[in-house]
């Protein structure tokens, strides 16, 4: 399909407003901008700044995936400790249940002797044997078993006036003695 | 062979000092027609020639020699120019919004004055379209040594010129629209300012 073309004086009146408004003789090239880069190879900064990023991208997600597991699981040890000395119930410091499952269970391992303080009810103890001790104790079959605790109790009732004034009710220790 | 520059028949060798300066020295012109058609201000046509050579400058070394070095200068001016054209129209918004509720300025008096109606009605068009039609019209490429500058087919040149000439009657008159070659006129051969485009 043949092109339009445009008229003499039409060409003439373009060339006219595009020659009439900006110089025509170029700059020489030692004036021009780029000549104040000729000094510099054009060597591609962005590939030295490309490689940096990456390579920190890189470090962040190798800590993040390989770093350690918890990083605050030491508040969560301290806090728990802390209350353990304070007296106040494990319980009502609780973080995650991911954390306090971990953490309940970091305890059991390393501190088996101290499970039984912190469930002080019987029926959660997980030693059920130590607990019936004290009922049995009244048979006197078991009162070799209890002699730790006989020592400290023996020595008030000798010194005592033996009246026998109800404190056989107790113990059976002082029986023989309210017997004379 | 015009004014604008000379042939541009030695090799390009990319990274070569002596022959980038020799493709500014070609090529300054008829970037600088093409840019000032695009933006329609002589200073900010020369600002962005020279940011055009900058680019150029940066990308010298990997410049393709089976490329026509022209086109490849061409490409770089008008995505210049584009961006240009886009910065000046944040500009001129963020002043409007920065004049609202004061007694406007007008235009610059000055810039209005050095600008012609030819100037101003091409500023106007899609900057592709005006590129092209100052290729066509002005430097005296063809359609299809335009289609292989720019990497389009000659179908879309076709269209962008017949659109600036659609709106250039429009601003300035039928005439612009142009006119069909009769048989006297088609064998009429134009003098050309542009260098030569070798084949891709």
């Amino acid at each position: 399909m043949p092109d339009r073309e445009l008229p003499e004086h039409i060409r003439r009146q373009l060339s006219a407003g595009l020659d009439g408004g900006s110089p025509l003789v170029a700059p020489l090239p030692s004036q021009a901008r780029f000549a104040a880069l000729h000094g510099a190879t054009p060597s591609p900064r962005w590939r030295l700044r490309a490689l940096t990023v990456a390579v920190a991208a890189a470090g962040i997600v190798v800590v993040a995936l390989a770093g350690p597991p918890q990083p605050r699981e030491w508040v969560v040890q301290t806090v728990n400790g802390i209350s353990r000395q304070v007296g106040v119930p494990a319980g009502s410091v609780t973080p995650s249940p991911k954390e306090q499952s971990t953490t309940s269970d970091q305890r059991e391992r390393s501190e088996p002797s101290e499970s039984p303080e912190t469930h002080e009810t019987p029926g959660e103890s997980p030693e059920p044997a130590q607990s019936p001790e004290p009922e049995e104790s009244p048979d006197g079959d078991d009162a070799p078993q209890s002699g730790p605790a006989q020592p400290q109790a023996s020595p008030t009732p000798e010194p005592s006036d033996g009246g026998g004034d109800g404190g056989g009710d107790h113990s059976p220790e002082p029986s023989p003695s309210s017997g004379d | 062979m015009g004014a604008d520059g000379e042939a541009t028949s030695a090799v390009s060798r990319p990274g070569n000092r002596d022959d980038f300066d020799r493709l500014y020295r070609e090529n300054y012109p008829r970037l600088l027609r093409t840019l000032y058609a695009i933006t329609g201000d002589a200073a900010a046509a020369e600002d962005c020639v020279q940011e055009v050579f900058v680019k150029a400058w940066r990308a010298w070394p990997r410049f393709r020699p089976e490329r026509a070095p022209e086109g490849w200068l061409h490409q770089i001016a008008v995505n210049t120019a584009i961006s240009y054209r886009r910065r000046a129209k944040l500009r001129s918004v963020g002043e409007i919004l920065r004049r609202l509720g004061r007694p406007g300025a007008g235009t610059d008096p000055g810039d209005a004055a050095t600008r012609s109606d030819v100037v101003t009605a091409l500023a106007g068009l899609p900057p592709r379209v005006a590129a092209d039609f100052v290729l066509r019209y002005h430097h005296g490429y063809n359609n299809r040594e335009i289609a292989r500058l720019e990497g389009v087919s000659e179908r879309t040149v076709g269209a962008r010129l017949a659109q600036a000439r659609d709106e250039l009657s429009r601003r300035l008159g039928p005439g612009w629209r142009g006119e069909l070659p009769t048989s006297e006129t088609a064998g009429v051969h134009f003098p050309r300012e542009r260098s030569g485009v070798r084949d891709a």
